[in-house]
C-alpha cells in the first residue's frame, strides 16, 4: 500500500487527495493524470481516491445495539477473563482509579500474583505506553522488604498492559486505619518500613508520587511493603503535573497540586501525610471540595498532633512537621534521610521529657534495679547493726550514724547509677582527627570526659560503696556486657558473634554520585580500620560490596539484615552522609551519621557523627572510626588503634587502591595492578595495594620483579591480619602444605570470598593431583561464589566445576551469570575472545551427551577463525577433548577445516582431530589423520608429537608394536633436539619398549636418561630428567615381575611431583607422563588389592588446567581408559553407583573402539547390563 | 458524584487552561471512569437488545462532570473531543476483555453461538480498527483524532473542528481521507484500484 511512498511523502498525498476532492467527480482522474508528481503518490492518491467512493457509510455510525451488546458482553459484572498473558486469572481482587486488580496463577513458576491491569487510557497514546513500560520496569527492579515486588510488567496477547506483582494476605494501611488510630510504636514500626522502602527506591532515583495508605500493605507478620512503585509515576508524569488525577489528593504535596517539578521531597511530604493519618485516624488536610484541601494544602497548618494525640513523642513530632514544610527545601532531602531521623526519633523517645521516657530511662539506666539491691541491703545493714552494735557494747549514736549513711547513702547511689550509665548510648559529635589525637583521645580514661559535679559524687559514693563492700554484702548491679572490648552490646542472635561486624554501604541523598560513591567506598576503608581492632573483626569488605551492589542484571542486592544474618555478623554498621558547608570557612564538608546496631535491631546501640572535608575518603574513615571506638569502648578500656594498611592520607592513592578492588572483585585482573602499582607510588604506606598488585599479577600471569615481591612480603605486619594470612599461607614448602594452609584461611575468615578463592583456585588446579575430591573443590568454588556473586573468574571456575560434574543446571545458570556480567568481564575478554561462546557449547554438550549442535559448533569455529588477537588458538583446540567431549572436538575442527582458515590452524585442527579419533578408541585412524599433520608441518616438534601418540597407543595395547617407526626414525636422523625435548623422546622410547616387552631398549632409553639426569638444569620449566628416570626405572621393575614395588615407588614420584606444584609447566612438556604413571600405578595396586590406594590417583584428570597449556595436554586421548579403571578401582571398593556412572561415560566416549579397547568396551558394557 | 471531580473537570477547560499540553492526559482519565460508569449504569439490569449512544454518553458525561456556566464553547467543544478518545478506549477496553475472556487472553474471539457471535464480530472490528487508528496516527495523527471525535463522540463536523481547533472544511478534508484510507486498510482495496 503506503509502504513504497518515499519518506514526507505522505503530506504531499494529502495535499493532493485534498485537492482532487475539490473537483468534479469526472474530472479528478484527469487532473491527476496530469499531476507532475512522483506516480506513487499519484497512484497512492488515486487508490484513495477509488476507496472513498466505495466506502459507503463505512464509520458513519457506530451501532447502539451492538455497542450495548459489546458492553454487557465485556462488562466486569461478568467479565473476567480466563487467563492474561501466562496468568491464569482466579478472581478479582480489587478495582480501582489505576485499573482492576485480579488474583492470578502463575503455572509455570506455580506462585499466585497479584495482576494489575492498566485502565485503556493509559494506552491512549504510544508514547504514554512506552514510558509506563520503561516506568514499571526500572520499579520492578527493586529489590526490597519494603517494597512490593513486581514480577513481571507486559502486554497481554490480546492487548492491555499488565503489572505482575507479588501476592500476599493482608490489609492495607487505609483499611488498618479505618478501625482506629494505631497506637505510637506500632506506628514507628510500619512509618520505619515505609522509609526504608522509600530510600531504597530514592536511592534508585526512583520517586513514587503517590504515597498514601491504601498503597501500603500490611501482611499479618507486620511487615509493611509499598505498593504501585513506578506506576503512578510513569501512568502519569503529565497527569499529576497538570495537578489532576484519579483518586484522592488528600496527600499530595504543594508542589504536586501546582503541577510544579516533582523530586523525591513529594513522597517526604505525602509520608509525613501517612503517618500523621496513622497517630490521628485524619488526614492531616481536609475540606468539602477538593479546592479546599488543595488550598489548605498550599497553606494551612494542619491541626496540632499535640491535641489530637498527646502521647505523641516530641521527636516523632518535629519529624512529621519537617516532612509536612510547604517548601520542599525545608523537608527532608529524602527519605533516607527521613529514615536516619526516624530512627534517632526512637532513641530520642527514650530520653525525651514526659513520665513515660523518664521512666523508660530510669529503668535503662538500672537505676530501680539499684536502688532494690540497695533498699535491701540497707535493712540487712541496719538489722546485723542491731544486733551486733550492742552485742559489742557500741553507743547509740554509732546507730544513728549508720542509719544517717544508709538515709545519705541512697540519693548517691540512685545518682551514681544514672551517672555510670552516661557514656555507651548518648550522642556525641566528632570532628575529624589525626592519627595523633585519635590516639591522645582514646588513651585519655573515659572517665575525665564526665561531668565535675557527678565527680564529686563519685569520690562520697565510693567512700560508702567501700565501706559497704568491706561488709561483704553490698553487690550493686554491674553495668551488662564483657569486661573488656566493646560493652554495652550483648548480642540477640544465637549463631551471631557479636565481634564480628557488618559494614554496610553509607547512604547518601538520591542523586549525589559523588557521596553515593563515597558511602560504597566506605565499606571496605571502615571495614579495614575497625578489622582488628580489639576483638572486633569485620566482614570482608568486597565481599560487602558485591552483595550490595545495586541490583544489576545479576540480582544480587541483598538487604543488609539478610547479609549479616547469612555471614554470622552480630552487628552492622550502618550510616548516612550528607554535605554541609563549614561554618567558619565555608569548605564543603561531608557530615556522616554512624550507628551500630545489634543484628536484628533497628535501635541503634550506639550512634556517633563524624565530619570531613568533602572527598576525603581516608579523612572520614579515620574520623568515623575514632567516633566509633569513642563510643564503643567508653571507659579506658579501648585497644590501641593505629589507623594501618588502608587509612592513608593520599586521597588519590586510595581512589585508585578502590578501583584495583573493584577490578579484582569483579575478575578483571588485567586492570588491576595498574592501580594498585599508582596507588603504592602516591602513598608507599599503603602496602594492602601491593599484596594486591602481586595477586593481581600472579593472576594474570605476568612476571613481577623479585626484589618487588620481597620488598612486598617483607612489610606484610603492616597489612590487615587476613590480608598477611592468606599472603603467608601463600608461601608454602609444598603443595599439600599450600593446600592445608589456604583451607585454614578460609575456615578462620568464612565471610571473604578471597580466601575461599585463594582455597578453590588451588584445589581446582593443583589439589586433584594430591588426591583431594571434586566434592571439595565445587563446594569451596560455591562458597566464594555466593559471597561475591559479582566476580566473572568465580563463575568461570564454577562453570569448570560443573561441567567436570555435567550438572547441566549448574552450568546454564554460571553462563547466565556470566552473560549478565557481561562479556567484558570474562577473563578472555581482554584478549578479544568470547568465552562465553565457548561454554555454550560446552555446556550443549554436556547436556546432549557429547551431541554437537551444528549451529553452536559454526558459531564457535567461525569466532575461533576469525579471531585476530595475541592468542596462539591453534593451542585452545583440544580443550573440549580435555573436558571429555572428543566427538565435539572432531565436530568443532572439522568445521574449521572447512572455513578457509590459516595453515597454522589447519595443522592445529588436523592435531585434535587425531587425538579426539584416539579418544574415542580409533587408533588407528587417529594415527593417518596425524600423518597428514606431519606432513603439512615442518621441524622436530611435529615429529615428536607424532611419535609420542604412536609410543602411548602402543602402551595402552591399541596399537600393534612398531607403529609409528617411520616418525622415529626422522626424529633421529633429524636435527639434535633441545634438552626437554631429548629426555621426553628417551622416556617415549622407555614407554615403548616397556609395552612390547622389549627389556634391552628399555635398558638403553634409562641409561640415555641416567646421562642428562646429571647434565640436564633442573628448571621450572621442563621435567626434570630425574622423574623421567624415576618413571622408567619403576616401569622396569613393573616389567621384571615387582609390580607393587614398581606401584609404590610411582605413587611416591607422583606425590613428589605434585608437591613441587609445577603442573602447570610440566603437563605442557610432558602430556602423558602423568597418565602413564598413575595409570599404570593403579592398575598394579588393583592386582595387590590396594583399591584403596589406587583411588586417589585417578582424580587427577577432572583438575582444571589453564587453557594456554591444557592445549597440547593430550591426556584427553586417554580419558576412556582411566574412567574405565576408576571403574574398576569403584567396583573394588563397592561404589556400584561410581562404577556405573564412569563406566557410562566411557562409552559415550569410546564410540569408535577397535581392537584390544573394543573388548573393553563390550566388557563394560556387560557391567552394565547393556 | 464527588463534587472534586466535577470542579476538576472544569478547571481544565476554564479559558486559559488551553495552552497547557497536559490538558488531555489530565481530562482522560476523568472522562474514561464517568463514561465506563455512565455504560454500565445504563445497562445495568437490562438484557441483551438495549441500545447504547455513544453521542448520548459522551453528552451525558458532560452534564455531570462539567459546570457549564463556567467554560466557554471552546472549553465545551475540547472536552467532547476528549470524551471521544476517551470512548474509543472503553469500547477498545471492552473488545479487549472480551476477547480475553473468550480465548484465554487470546487475540481473537470465536464464537458458534449466535447471540455472542455478533459480539465477537464488533470486538475484533473495534480492534481492528483501533490498530488502525495506530497506524493513521502515526501518519497524522489529527487523522485519527477526526475518526475518533466523528465515529466514537459522534461529534458533528463543526462540533470536530471546535474539539480540535482546526476549521470545518479541514476536518471535512481530513475526515475523507482517513475514512478512505481506513477503509482501504481494514476491507481491502477497491478491485481495479490497485497498481
Amino acid at each position: 500500500m503506503t509502504e513504497r511512498l518515499p519518506p514526507g511523502a505522505w503530506e504531499r498525498v494529502e495535499q493532493l487527495f485534498a485537492e482532487v476532492l475539490d473537483r468534479d467527480p469526472g474530472a479528478r482522474e484527469a487532473w491527476l493524470a496530469s499531476s507532475e508528481d512522483d506516480p506513487a503518490i499519484v497512484a497512492e492518491v488515486r487508490s484513495l481516491l477509488a476507496s472513498h467512493a466505495a466506502a459507503g457509510d463505512f464509520l458513519e455510525r457506530l451501532d447502539p445495539d451492538r455497542v450495548a451488546a459489546l458492553v454487557q458482553a465485556g462488562g466486569e459484572t461478568d467479565g473476567v477473563p480466563e487467563a492474561i498473558g501466562p496468568y491464569r486469572v482466579v478472581r478479582p481482587l480489587a478495582r480501582g482509579g489505576m485499573g482492576i486488580v485480579y488474583l492470578a496463577r502463575d503455572d509455570r513458576l506455580d506462585r499466585d500474583v497479584a495482576l494489575k491491569i492498566l485502565p485503556g487510557w493509559l494506552e491512549a497514546d504510544p508514547t504514554a505506553r512506552e514510558r509506563f513500560l520503561a516506568e514499571a520496569r526500572a520499579a520492578s527492579r527493586l529489590d526490597h522488604p519494603n517494597i512490593l515486588t513486581v514480577f513481571d510488567v507486559g502486554e497481554a496477547p490480546g492487548g492491555g498492559l499488565y503489572i505482575a506483582m507479588a501476592y500476599y494476605e493482608g490489609e492495607t494501611l487505609a483499611d488498618r486505619i479505618a478501625r482506629g488510630p494505631l497506637p505510637v510504636e506500632e506506628a514507628i514500626g510500619i512509618a520505619r518500613q515505609i522509609a526504608d522502602g522509600l530510600a531504597a527506591a530514592h536511592e534508585a532515583g526512583i520517586v513514587h508520587r503517590d504515597i498514601k495508605p491504601a498503597n501500603v500493605a500490611l501482611a499479618p507478620d507486620g511487615r509493611a511493603r509499598i505498593l504501585d512503585f513506578g506506576i503512578a509515576k510513569g501512568a502519569g508524569a503529565k497527569t499529576t503535573r497538570a495537578g489532576v488525577r484519579l483518586g484522592t489528593i488528600a496527600y499530595m504535596s504543594p508542589e504536586q497540586t501546582r503541577g510544579g517539578t516533582l523530586d523525591a521531597r513529594t513522597d517526604v511530604w505525602s509520608f509525613g501525610a501517612l503517618l500523621y493519618e496513622m497517630l490521628t485516624r485524619r488526614r492531616p488536610f481536609t475540606g468539602d471540595d477538593d479546592a479546599i484541601v488543595i488550598h489548605s494544602i498550599r497553606h494551612d497548618d494542619p491541626p496540632a498532633l499535640a491535641d489530637l494525640r498527646p502521647d505523641t513523642p516530641p521527636a516523632l513530632t518535629h519529624v512529621i512537621a519537617r516532612c509536612l514544610q510547604k517548601e520542599p527545601a525545608d523537608r527532608f532531602a529524602d527519605a533516607v534521610a527521613l529514615r536516619e531521623a526516624l530512627s534517632t526519633t526512637a532513641g530520642a523517645e527514650d530520653g525525651s521529657a514526659g513520665p513515660r521516657g523518664l521512666l523508660a530511662e530510669l529503668k535503662r539506666r538500672h537505676v530501680f534495679r539499684v536502688a532494690a539491691v540497695y533498699g535491701a541491703t540497707a535493712f540487712v545493714v541496719l538489722q546485723l547493726a542491731d544486733i551486733v552494735f550492742p552485742a559489742l557494747g557500741l553507743p547509740e549514736t554509732a546507730m544513728t550514724l549508720v542509719l544517717a549513711m544508709v538515709m545519705l547513702g541512697f540519693p548517691v547511689a540512685i545518682v551514681l547509677a544514672w551517672a555510670l550509665e552516661l557514656t555507651p548510648q548518648g550522642i556525641r559529635r566528632t570532628k575529624a582527627a589525626t592519627r595523633a589525637e585519635i590516639g591522645e583521645i582514646v588513651a585519655r580514661p573515659a572517665r575525665e570526659r564526665w561531668p565535675s559535679g557527678l565527680l564529686a559524687l563519685f569520690g562520697t559514693a565510693a567512700l560508702l560503696l567501700a565501706g559497704a563492700a568491706a561488709l561483704g554484702w553490698i553487690r550493686l548491679g554491674p553495668r551488662g556486657g564483657p569486661e573488656s572490648g566493646p560493652v554495652e552490646v550483648t548480642p540477640t542472635a544465637a549463631s551471631a558473634d557479636p565481634y564480628r561486624v557488618l559494614v554496610l554501604p553509607f547512604s547518601a541523598p538520591a542523586g549525589d554520585e559523588e557521596l553515593a560513591r563515597m558511602g560504597r567506598d566506605l565499606v571496605i576503608t571502615l571495614g579495614a580500620t575497625l578489622d582488628g581492632l580489639g576483638e572486633l573483626r569485620t566482614i570482608d569488605g568486597t565481599t560487602v560490596a558485591a552483595r550490595t551492589a545495586s541490583p544489576g542484571p545479576s540480582g544480587t542486592a541483598v538487604e543488609g539484615e539478610e547479609l549479616a544474618r547469612e555471614l554470622g555478623a552480630g552487628r552492622v554498621v550502618r550510616g548516612s552522609l550528607v554535605r554541609t558547608g563549614s561554618p567558619d570557612d565555608g569548605t564543603p564538608e561531608v557530615r556522616a551519621e554512624v550507628g551500630v546496631f545489634e543484628a536484628g535491631s533497628t535501635t541503634a546501640a550506639v550512634r556517633a557523627t563524624a565530619e570531613a572535608p568533602a572527598g576525603d575518603i581516608g579523612a572520614l574513615t579515620d574520623s568515623i572510626t575514632l567516633a566509633l571506638v569513642r563510643e564503643l569502648w567508653p571507659s579506658g578500656r579501648a585497644p590501641s588503634f593505629e589507623p594501618h594498611a588502608l587509612t592513608t592520607r593520599s586521597v588519590e592513592a586510595l581512589r585508585a587502591f578502590l578501583a584495583g578492588e573493584l577490578a579484582t572483585a569483579q575478575g578483571r585482573w588485567r586492570d588491576a595492578p595498574e592501580p594498585f602499582a599508582r596507588a603504592f607510588a602516591l602513598d608507599s604506606t599503603v602496602w594492602l595495594a601491593g599484596a594486591r598488585y602481586l595477586d593481581a599479577m600472579d593472576y594474570s600471569s605476568r612476571p613481577v620483579d623479585p626484589a618487588v615481591r620481597e620488598a612486598i612480603w617483607e612489610h606484610r605486619d603492616a597489612r590487615p591480619e587476613r590480608q598477611r594470612a592468606l599472603m603467608e599461607a601463600g608461601r608454602a614448602d609444598s603443595l599439600s602444605q599450600l593446600v592445608a594452609q589456604m583451607r585454614d584461611v578460609a575456615e578462620r575468615y568464612p565471610d571473604s570470598w578471597r580466601a575461599w578463592f585463594a582455597y578453590a583456585d588451588q584445589i581446582i588446579h593443583n589439589g586433584m593431583f594430591l588426591g583431594e575430591t571434586q566434592e571439595e573443590a565445587r563446594t569451596a568454588i560455591e562458597r566464594a561464589v555466593a559471597l561475591n556473586p559479582t566476580s566473572s573468574t568465580l563463575w568461570q571456575h564454577l562453570f569448570w566445576m560443573a561441567l567436570a560434574d555435567r550438572d547441566t543446571a549448574a552450568t546454564r545458570t554460571a553462563i547466565e551469570k556470566l552473560d549478565a556480567l557481561g562479556a567484558d568481564s570474562t577473563s578472555m575478554a581482554e584478549v578479544g575472545l568470547d568465552q562465553v561462546r565457548l561454554y555454550r557449547f560446552l555446556h550443549g554438550l554436556a547436556a546432549t551427551g557429547d551431541e554437537p549442535d551444528p549451529v553452536a559448533t559454526d558459531s564457535l569455529a567461525r569466532q575461533l577463525v576469525d579471531y585476530e588477537g595475541p592468542l596462539d588458538l591453534s593451542r585452545l583446540g583440544g580443550e573440549v577433548l580435555a573436558y571429555g567431549f572428543p566427538r565435539g572436538e572432531t565436530a568443532l575442527e572439522e568445521r574449521t577445516l572447512a572455513l578457509p582458515v590459516p595453515a597454522a590452524a589447519r595443522r592445529g585442527a588436523l592435531r585434535s582431530i587425531s587425538h579426539a579419533l584416539a579418544a574415542r578408541g580409533a587408533w588407528d585412524s587417529a594415527l593417518v589423520v596425524m600423518d597428514e599433520y606431519v606432513a603439512s608441518a615442518s621441524g622436530p616438534e611435529p615429529l615428536l608429537l607424532a611419535w609420542r601418540l604412536a609410543a602411548i597407543g602402543q602402551w595402552l595395547g591399541a596399537l600393534s608394536a612398531g607403529a609409528g617407526e617411520a616418525w622415529r626414525e626422522t626424529l633421529a636422523r633429524g636435527p639434535e633436539l633441545d634438552p626437554s625435548s631429548r629426555s621426553e623422546l628417551a622416556w617415549l622410547d622407555g614407554v615403548a619398549a616397556a609395552a612390547r616387552g622389549d627389556t634391552e631398549a628399555l635398558a638403553e632409553a634409562r641409561s640415555r636418561l641416567a646421562a642428562w639426569t646429571a647434565s640436564a638444569p633442573d628448571e621450572r620449566d621442563t621435567v626434570p630428567a630425574a622423574h623421567l628416570a624415576r618413571s622408567l626405572d619403576a616401569l622396569a621393575l613393573g616389567a621384571a615381575g615387582r609390580t607393587e614395588a614398581a606401584a609404590d615407588a610411582l605413587r611416591e614420584l607422583e606425590r613428589d611431583r605434585a608437591e613441587r606444584a609445577w603442573f602447570r609447566r610440566e603437563g605442557n612438556a610432558h602430556p602423558y607422563l602423568t597418565a602413564v604413571n598413575r595409570l599404570s600405578a593403579a592398575g598394579w595396586l588393583l592386582d595387590a588389592g590396594r583399591a584403596g590406594d589406587a583411588d586417589p590417583l585417578l582424580r587427577w584428570y577432572e583438575s582444571v588446567q589453564f587453557p594456554a597449556w591444557r592445549a597440547s595436554r593430550a591426556d584427553g586421548t586417554l580419558r576412556a581408559s582411566i574412567l574405565l579403571r576408576r571403574a574398576r578401582v569403584a567396583d573394588a571398593l563397592g561404589r556400584e553407583a561410581a562404577a556405573r556412572e564412569h563406566r557410562a561415560r566411557a562409552l559415550e566416549e569410546l564410540d569408535l573402539a577397535s581392537g584390544p579397547l573394543r573388548a573393553a568396551a563390550d566388557s563394560a558394557r556387560a557391567a552394565l547390563g547393556l | 458524584m464527588e463534587s472534586g471531580i466535577r470542579d476538576r473537570t472544569t478547571t481544565l477547560l476554564e479559558p486559559g487552561a488551553e495552552g497547557d499540553p497536559a490538558r488531555l492526559d489530565a481530562l482522560l482519565p476523568l472522562v474514561y471512569e464517568e463514561l465506563r460508569g455512565l455504560a454500565h449504569r445504563q445497562l445495568a439490569g437490562e438484557r441483551a437488545g438495549h441500545t447504547l449512544q455513544t453521542t448520548a454518553l459522551v453528552h451525558e458525561a458532560y452534564v455531570r462532570l462539567v459546570d457549564d456556566t463556567r467554560v466557554t464553547r471552546k472549553g465545551r467543544a475540547y472536552f467532547f473531543g476528549a470524551a471521544a478518545r476517551a470512548m474509543r478506549q472503553v469500547l477498545v477496553d471492552h473488545a479487549r476483555r472480551h476477547a480475553a475472556k473468550k480465548r484465554g487472553g487470546g487475540a481473537r474471539p470465536v464464537s458458534l453461538d449466535a447471540a455472542t457471535l455478533a459480539v465477537d464480530e464488533i470486538a475484533n472490528e473495534l480492534l481492528d480498527l483501533d490498530r488502525a487508528l495506530d497506524e493513521l496516527a502515526r501518519r497524522n495523527p489529527r487523522h485519527a483524532r477526526v475518526v475518533e471525535c466523528r465515529f466514537f463522540g459522534g461529534l458533528s463536523v463543526e462540533e470536530t473542528a471546535d474539539a480540535l481547533d482546526v476549521s470545518p472544511r479541514t476536518v471535512k478534508y481530513d475526515w475523507a481521507l482517513a475514512r478512505a484510507w481506513l477503509h482501504d486498510s481494514l476491507r481491502g482495496r477497491p478491485n481495479g484500484a490497485d497498481a
